[in-house]
């Protein structure tokens, strides 16, 4: 084999990228709605019941909405999305990995 | 997480992390959890969270751009030894040594099929929630010639490569792929069906499993630890991927492929993902044979369908014991005695992760399951999930089930 060997690359061709640029952030979450996201992997359900919980004993001024997305935690939820975008100020997702 | 988000468009995505696992903890400790810090930065978790949204977005947050990621078609040129390091190191092996893929070796590979070089094979991704990495014929064959293949198996290589099924699939499961070549091309490259079939004692039983090992991870875009590979213990199995023919000679039933809508001249190969969990058993005793198949059942997650994987001896038992003459008579008969108590079921934390939310959507037979009474003996497995295989060299009548989903049959042919 020759001193210097011309190797191939072995990956593949990855996709473009179109990035999403992030919401505005309210100043303060007094008086705003939060969604609380399960996302149903393992028992994200009991640990988003304990944030929602939080937020009424630290910030009673914020209104919680705990919902369990629909479907496997890969799939979308467009509906819930979109109830969102149309209630709520902010949400939290409870992502598994 | 953050590389998921990224390919997504959402390199910046703001995240607070709880510590692991929450899985079976009681309502107390996640509240603990909860009142405690981020497990990555060490401040208080709640004040990550309310940081995350508050936080004014900057100008490199809010913008919304797009880039190009591109992939070299050579490696800068270097010595074999730096090669071979530097393959290893970026993560495009399997820890072992791989035959370097020159030029000359990749023409090699390539003369193997009649398919242009530039032809598009396919897209693959390590999960559902990552992107799709496109590849050519030819970044097939830099794998091929990487995992030590024949040209003459280049046509299986891209058949599994085709699928669009990876080897590499990215779960905290710790998964495997396993696929099963039909036909005569099985001849026609020496594959082995017989004795040691799943072992490491046959050249093209082995270089294409682990052709399919290395070129899922490397055409889906990597299967690196922490980044697209979750898997908390690994798996043995991904060496090689479960690559072996079906012993059709000697198997009592219908070829798998045949099962599948392909001609018995046809070559063709199944794949068959999530592989983790394996039983074994010795043939089937007169007395007691159905209460021993119905134990080996019971003893499988829900989540992971059976594959009974048979050594013709033992598939020829299940013809005499049970009169299964066709596959179709087994495989009715595991759907009709694996069952369980609904409670039991349902209770199954990967039931309750992929299954129950279908089972609320009305997707059957889950809906018809979750709606049954709790002491009620329901199917473990849907019908169409279970599956036979028969390989095996008649040494003794052993067989084992193999815990996976069977995923789809594809053409070899196609591909010579």
């Amino acid at each position: 084999m020759a001193l210097h060997v011309k190797a191939y690359h072995p990956m593949g061709y990855p996709p473009r990228i179109e990035s999403v640029g992030m919401a505005p952030r309210p100043a303060t979450l007094d008086g705003k709605t939060v969604y609380l996201v399960d996302c149903r992997f393992d028992d994200a359900d009991i640990l988003m019941e304990q944030m929602r919980d939080w937020f009424a004993e630290h910030m009673p001024a914020v209104r919680t909405e705990l919902r369990s997305k629909a479907g496997v935690y890969t799939d979308r939820d467009p509906d819930l999305y979109d109830e969102i975008r149309a209630k709520g100020d902010a949400a939290i997702v409870g992502v598994g990995h | 997480m953050r590389a998921s988000c990224r390919q997504q468009g959402m390199p910046l995505q703001r995240f607070a992390f709880v510590r692991q696992p929450v899985m079976g903890k009681s309502p107390a400790e996640l509240r603990a959890y909860v009142d405690g810090t981020d497990a990555i930065t060490g401040r208080p978790f709640m004040n990550e969270v309310i940081g995350g949204i508050t936080r004014q977005v900057s100008a490199e947050e809010a913008a919304q751009v797009s880039f190009d990621r591109s992939t070299p078609r050579f490696v800068e040129p270097a010595g074999e030894d730096s090669l071979q390091r530097q393959f290893r190191e970026q993560g495009w092996t399997d820890q072992l040594p791989i035959v370097l893929p020159t030029e000359e070796r990749v023409a090699a590979m390539l003369a193997g099929t009649s398919q242009p070089a530039d032809r598009v094979v396919g897209r693959m991704r390590p999960t559902g929630t990552r992107e799709a990495w496109e590849y050519t014929v030819e970044k097939v064959a830099v794998n091929a010639v990487m995992a030590g293949a024949e040209p003459a198996y280049f046509p299986v290589i891209l058949a599994l490569a085709a699928s669009e099924v990876s080897a590499r699939h990215s779960t905290t499961s710790s998964a495997a792929g396993m696929a099963v070549v039909n036909g005569p091309i099985r001849d026609e490259i020496g594959m082995n069906s017989g004795l040691g079939a799943l072992g490491p004692y046959n050249h093209a039983n082995a270089a294409i499993g682990r052709a399919y090992g290395l070129l899922s991870q490397n055409l889906q875009g990597g299967s690196e630890p922490q980044v697209t590979y979750l898997g908390s213990q690994g798996n043995g199995y991904a060496y090689g991927s479960l690559t072996y023919a079906e012993n059709e000679e000697a198997s009592p039933w219908q070829p798998f492929h045949v099962q599948h809508g392909f001609a018995p001249d046809a070559s063709a190969v199944s794949l068959f993902a999530g592989n983790r969990s394996t039983s074994f058993h010795l043939g089937l005793r007169q007395r007691h044979w159905q209460e021993h198949v119905r134990n080996l059942l019971r003893g499988m997650n829900p989540h992971s369908p059976p594959t009974l994987v048979l050594d013709p001896i033992a598939a020829r038992l299940f013809v005499d014991r049970g009169g299964f003459d066709t596959k179709e008579k087994l495989i009715d008969w595991i759907y009709d005695n694996a069952r369980m108590e609904a409670q039991v079921y349902w209770d199954y934390q990967l039931v309750q992760n992929y299954v129950y939310p279908r089972a609320l959507l009305g997707e059957e037979p889950y809906a018809t399951w979750l709606a049954a009474a709790d002491d009620e003996l329901i199917p473990i497995f849907p019908h169409d999930h279970i599956h036979v295989v028969v390989v095996g060299g008649e040494t003794n009548g052993y067989w084992r089930i193999f815990g996976n989903s069977y995923q789809k049959t594809v053409s070899i042919d196609e591909w010579r």
